[in-house]
């Protein structure tokens, strides 16, 4: 698990997707528990800080849906290595992770001369 | 939300009583300070070192710290023997930068210079008076 | 042949970059009350600083991660959000009161106020961050901050007593005015030790692609540069001792600094007086901004790079744009350059243990740095600047309340 804890994340065409920011567990009876996915968004890492700032991300959430990021999951079989970065075999673009980065790119930075 | 507020009136009661508790020695230092700063001021605009639009910025500033130490000095925090002198130095401080302000924005040298032999003078006056202070 | 040529660079850039805003007046405080007796605190700034930015060149150059990915990485967001918020708060008044220090320099040499430079000055930068790309950014404007060399000469003409020179290399205590000796020794340290300038060290190294072959230019940069700049602002030290303490000028208004140069130099003093003040200013403008930009970025996972088009890094572009464009209205809102100057010093030596503290856990993890982990000479050394910080921090609160103005 903290092989995986916030490292960083690229897609399959090597894009920073982000950082891994809280592990899934699965529970097994019986067994130990085990990653089965990991998360990217700012809530997931909220949660890790401090019940109180988590309680604050998810109402910012809900209040402001559009400034708030959404939680992306990658489950583990779609990772490919674990390394220095994390790759993963599917395409970062779509996902809530970058949904901002895109939105400013299109929607702001485009627009200032010289980007 | 109530200790909060006790936090911060401890912070800020230290501070208070720090920023308002100027001793007269240090601002009579200051102005000392100020006296030297015309007199290099007047010096070196008399040569053209320095531009007109600055050395007439830092004067105006000089007047106005000045007069904060005029305003800051009470009667009651100098000693007898100095309670008439301190506020005449610092008086006649106020009018030597008027005096040097005027002879910039009239561009006359002679005055500039006569102007840095009084900051000269009261400089080393308020040197004294600080000597005094620090004795008491 | 490259390898002579880089390291030149890399010393050039150092010294321009070394001077700025805070190591300027702090340096000038100190000479005009103190005349030489706190040249050791820029000696021991000096030391700490060359101490980080070799660290943090060496972490980049063996594991091609920032300080700011090494942070997160190593220590979880846990811990990483303590030095991103102290981080980002503290350089933030430094950024402002860099922008006032330009804003400042023209005030002087035009007449009018600062705080109508200020938004201007905040654009120039955003525009040279937008436009340009690292190796602009970093070499440009120290190039041209080699006119800072100004202080050297002038130094040197007024023929100071070197051995008194000398002997203020080593600690002594005051034998005037104690809690402001501290006060000045602890702000030349926070003046010294720019948490911005080692971060934004590791992420340049990382931008232009240095490697384990790079390691020794890495150590020439960082102790010769760095060794210069010291230099730099020992020299504005000595200048202020043997100008402005005889004459028992003291700076209560930052554009008194204005008189350092003319009774040596001249008109041609002041001109380069005003000069070095903006160049230096501006250049650690562009930087802080950029080196506040890189932490968030880095910590949380976004593109971040000043060589690839805004475009391509739109969290990161965005995040400087209105870092710098906001320490812009600071300024324009009129705050006292001198006394935010003096305060975000103050506030920097406090803050310093939140980042100097992790280095020496970087810099020994085996399975981070390998063979390259600390000696223990580094290691003895980062020690006592770890001690120094935690000693600063305990003593910063009551030094502001004693000894600031």
């Amino acid at each position: 698990m903290h092989d995986l804890l916030d490292k960083v994340v690229l897609d399959e065409g090597r894009r920073n997707v982000g950082r891994v920011d809280g592990v899934v567990l699965e529970l097994r009876p019986g067994a130990a528990p085990v990653v089965s996915a990991f998360e990217i968004g700012g809530r997931v890492w909220a949660r890790r800080l401090h019940g109180r700032i988590a309680r604050w991300a998810v109402a910012f959430g809900r209040r402001w849906p559009a400034l708030g990021n959404g939680v992306t999951r990658f489950a583990m079989r779609d990772v490919r290595t674990i390394g220095i970065t994390v790759s993963v075999k599917r395409d970062g673009r779509p996902t809530p992770a970058l949904a901002w980065e895109n939105w400013l790119r299109e929607h702001v930075i485009s627009r200032i001369p010289g980007a | 939300m109530k200790r909060c507020r006790r936090v911060i009136g401890w912070i800020t009661l230290p501070l208070l009583i720090a920023c308002g508790g100027n001793d007269p020695s240090a601002q009579v230092e200051r102005a000392g300070s100020w006296a030297a700063t015309t007199r290099e001021l007047a010096i070196e605009r008399r040569v053209g070192a320095i531009g007109r639009a600055y050395t007439s910025d830092m004067l105006d500033a000089g007047r106005r710290e000045v007069q904060k130490v005029a305003q800051s000095l009470k009667p009651s925090d100098l000693p007898e023997t100095l309670r008439a002198r301190v506020p005449a130095a610092v008086g006649r401080l106020d009018s030597v930068i008027a005096s040097t302000a005027s002879a910039v924005q009239r561009g006359d040298a002679v005055a500039l210079g006569a102007a840095a032999a009084d900051a000269n003078a009261l400089g080393d006056t308020l040197r004294i008076l600080r000597a005094a202070l620090r004795v008491k | 042949m490259k390898r002579i040529l880089d390291l030149t660079l890399g010393i050039v850039t150092s010294i321009g970059g070394f001077l700025e805003a805070g190591s300027i007046i702090t340096a000038v405080q100190a000479g005009a009350v103190f005349g030489y007796k706190l040249l050791w605190t820029i000696a021991l700034g000096t030391l700490g600083l060359m101490l980080l930015v070799e660290q943090s060149g060496r972490l980049a150059a063996v594991t091609g991660r920032t300080v700011g990915d090494a942070l997160r990485e190593r220590f979880g967001i846990n811990f990483f959000i303590i030095p991103l918020v102290t981080g980002l708060l503290v350089s933030f008044l430094v950024l402002a009161s860099e922008i006032g220090g330009v804003s400042l320099a023209l005030q002087m040499a035009t007449g009018i106020s600062f705080q109508w430079w200020a938004m201007p000055v905040a654009f120039a930068g955003w525009f040279l961050l937008w436009k340009g790309n690292f190796g602009v950014v970093e070499k440009g404007s120290s190039l041209l901050g080699l006119v800072t060399i100004v202080f050297i000469v002038a130094a040197l003409k007024l023929h100071p007593d070197w051995g008194r020179v000398g002997a203020g290399l080593l600690p002594t205590s005051p034998d005037h005015d104690g809690p402001r000796y501290w006060y000045l020794a602890v702000s030349i340290i926070g003046a010294s030790i720019s948490p911005y300038l080692y971060m934004f060290y590791s992420s340049g190294a990382v931008e232009d692609g240095w490697g384990t072959d790079d390691l020794s230019t890495n150590k020439a940069t960082a102790v010769i540069g760095m060794s210069f700049g010291g230099v730099l602002s020992a020299a504005v030290l000595i200048i202020a001792a043997l100008v402005f303490l005889p004459r028992g000028i003291q700076v209560d208004r930052y554009e008194q600094a204005g008189l350092l140069l003319p009774p040596v130099l001249g008109h041609t003093g002041f001109v380069l007086f005003l000069a070095s003040l903006g160049i230096a200013c501006f250049g650690a403008t562009t930087e802080i901004t950029l080196a506040m930009a890189y932490l968030l970025a880095q910590g949380l996972g976004w593109d971040w790079s000043e060589n690839a088009k805004p475009k391509q890094n739109a969290r990161f572009s965005l995040m400087y744009t209105v870092t710098i464009l906001l320490a812009g209205v600071v300024m324009a809102a009129g705050i006292d350059p001198l006394k935010l100057t003096n305060f975000s010093m103050m506030l920097t030596a406090a803050s310093l243990p939140v980042t100097v503290i992790p280095m020496f856990v970087l810099m020994n993890d085996e399975a981070l740095v390998g063979e390259h982990r600390n000696r223990w000479f580094s290691n003895a050394a980062l020690g006592v600047l770890s001690i120094v910080t935690i000693v600063v921090l305990f003593s910063a609160v009551p030094l502001q309340i004693l000894g600031g103005s």
